[in-house]
């Protein structure tokens, strides 16, 4: 089949993919070897509607089996464009639809932290928050908290979910309360969003008055 | 101040569309149908299609149609969304909407919409805010809204709305330019304009410009001609145009022209194609640059067109 299909030169072509899917069908194709095929053309043709379209085909018809390779698929092509809008979207169908929510608030910040002002990187932080499973959510972030590194972003965005409704668990509460600097009052504070604030306020201090205000707009 | 290279430009875009054997024109022959709607629309709006033939295009045009109603790139091809939308609008340039089956057209066209409002682009299922756009700008023209839910098209979009004011292609992807022009015009083409926030997103558009006046898509990206279409035409469409500055933005297209050959290119000094002499042109048309016919921003096409087909000749 791959001797009929000869069409690295015609990537662009899209009658070529629709062809490629009806031979594959019809032949039952690998389809593990069509992941491979189609990630060595779209490292030189990352920005093509087709190429893409072809691979969440496969992934669709793959599920689950596709997830870890889809999701380091998408990395590769992020190194080397880190705002490809199609790799983002891509990205984002197959955490919806396959499911690997748990590395990617990690991923976002490892993104952010080569490029702050990498745009995607901040719309997909707010996609997870907003789109992921909710009860999945706060474990991701008891894990960072606890491993201490990172803690600035993830006490961040546990205020934004406290913030958007989120009801925290008691595991949640006692990591947080874990990071309270020594000589903050130890009662722990019902609001476990003014806890978090407070925090941040020691440990950000270049921004100490962002927290201060974030700690009055909750009592309003 | 430059100037615009209006006869140059005709020159480009008729000795394209002349062109069909060279490597270029091999590589764009799938998406023919849509540099042939820029190239027209372009001598349009400089006052010159009538250099071309109009029955050589119209019988090209009709060649193209599938069996399903839809339209193909070339002839040959397999029909998509997006190359009905720009064969439709051709037929639109010339008067010529009458060739149509309009029932075959539309029927194709409304097959495509989803459960959930969204439309994919063919058979194959993508789903795009593009094409959300695409189908009402279509079925729209040929006065056949009716054919659709609205209703259901219009939330999916609204859905596709983010937190900053923008629009992306899906629900939760991030705004671009391209995918906002679609929304806000899908939603201006549907009497939907109230639900955009216009000083949240006016503010997201007019941040597009940056120091050279070009603009650019999305935050931290390079500015690119095409931009003075997608974010122009929305910034009209929500009535804050005013929030940039046009002199600087005339003068970063003037200079992504190339005044010894014609044509225009995505930023000064690349080169150039069909595509970004459209957008350019168009851009100018929306600034109100002398000597250019007025472009409509949702429809993207002469005004004068679009009173013809809304209210006769």
């Amino acid at each position: 089949m791959r001797a009929v299909l000869v069409m690295c030169g015609y990537s662009w072509i899209p009658d070529v993919w629709h062809f490629r899917r009806l031979i594959l069908e019809a032949l039952d194709g690998d389809l593990h070897d069509e992941l491979g095929f189609t990630e060595n053309i779209a490292k030189s043709n990352s920005k093509n509607y087709q190429i893409w379209h072809h691979r969440r085909w496969v992934a669709v018809k793959l599920g689950t089996d596709a997830t870890s390779k889809e999701l380091e698929f998408t990395k590769k092509i992020l190194t080397l464009d880190a705002k490809n809008y199609h790799a983002w979207s891509h990205r984002q169908w197959v955490v919806q639809a396959l499911g690997g929510w748990d590395d990617e608030l990690h991923y976002c910040w490892q993104l952010l932290e080569e490029d702050i002002f990498n745009n995607s990187a901040w719309n997909q932080r707010y996609f997870v928050m907003t789109t992921s499973p909710p009860a999945g959510r706060p474990g991701r972030y008891e894990r960072v908290l606890s491993a201490k590194n990172n803690s600035i972003f993830a006490l961040s965005t546990i205020l934004d979910l406290l913030c958007h409704g989120l009801q925290p668990s008691q595991e949640l509460r006692d990591v947080v309360d874990a990071l309270k600097a020594s000589g903050q009052n130890d009662q722990p504070d019902p609001d476990l969003a003014k806890t978090v604030c407070c925090i941040l306020e020691g440990v950000d201090p270049m921004r100490a008055n962002y927290w201060k205000w974030r700690k009055s707009k909750l009592m309003s | 101040m430059g100037e615009l290279a209006a006869e140059k430009h005709v020159q480009y875009i008729l000795s394209v569309e002349k062109r069909k054997d060279d490597l270029v024109s091999v590589v764009m022959e799938h998406l023919r149908m849509n540099g042939a709607y820029w190239g027209l629309t372009t001598l349009d709006l400089l006052g010159k299609l009538d250099n071309v033939d109009v029955d050589k295009v119209v019988s090209w045009v009709m060649e193209c149609q599938h069996e399903s109603g839809g339209f193909g790139g070339n002839i040959g091809h397999d029909p998509h969304i997006l190359y009905t939308l720009s064969a439709v609008q051709i037929l639109a340039l010339f008067d010529k909407l009458n060739v149509l089956d309009v029932d075959k057209v539309t029927n194709y066209i409304a097959g495509l919409q989803n459960e959930d409002g969204s439309f994919s682009g063919d058979m194959w299922g993508e789903v795009d805010t593009r094409f959300s756009y695409i189908s009402l700008c279509c079925l729209s023209i040929l006065r056949c809204l009716n054919k659709i839910n609205v209703e259901k098209a219009v939330s999916y979009i609204v859905s596709c709305k983010n937190l900053d004011g923008g629009f992306g292609s899906t629900p939760g992807g991030e705004s671009h330019a391209g995918q906002i022009f679609c929304c806000v015009g899908a939603l201006a083409l549907t009497g939907s304009l109230h639900h955009v926030d216009k000083d949240l997103l006016g503010w997201w558009l007019c941040e597009r410009q940056v120091k050279s006046g070009g603009l650019n898509g999305r935050p931290e990206k390079l500015p690119d001609v095409c931009y003075s279409w997608w974010v122009l035409s929305s910034l009209i469409m929500i009535d804050r145009v005013h929030w940039i500055n046009k002199e600087k933005l005339v003068q970063f297209i003037l200079d992504c022209q190339d005044m010894e050959n014609g044509g225009i290119s995505d930023r000064p000094d690349d080169a150039v194609d069909v595509y970004h002499t459209y957008f350019g042109v168009a851009g100018l048309s929306l600034l109100e640059y002398p000597g250019l016919r007025a472009i409509d921003p949702a429809y993207a096409l002469p005004v004068d067109v679009v009173n013809r087909i809304f209210f006769g000749k």
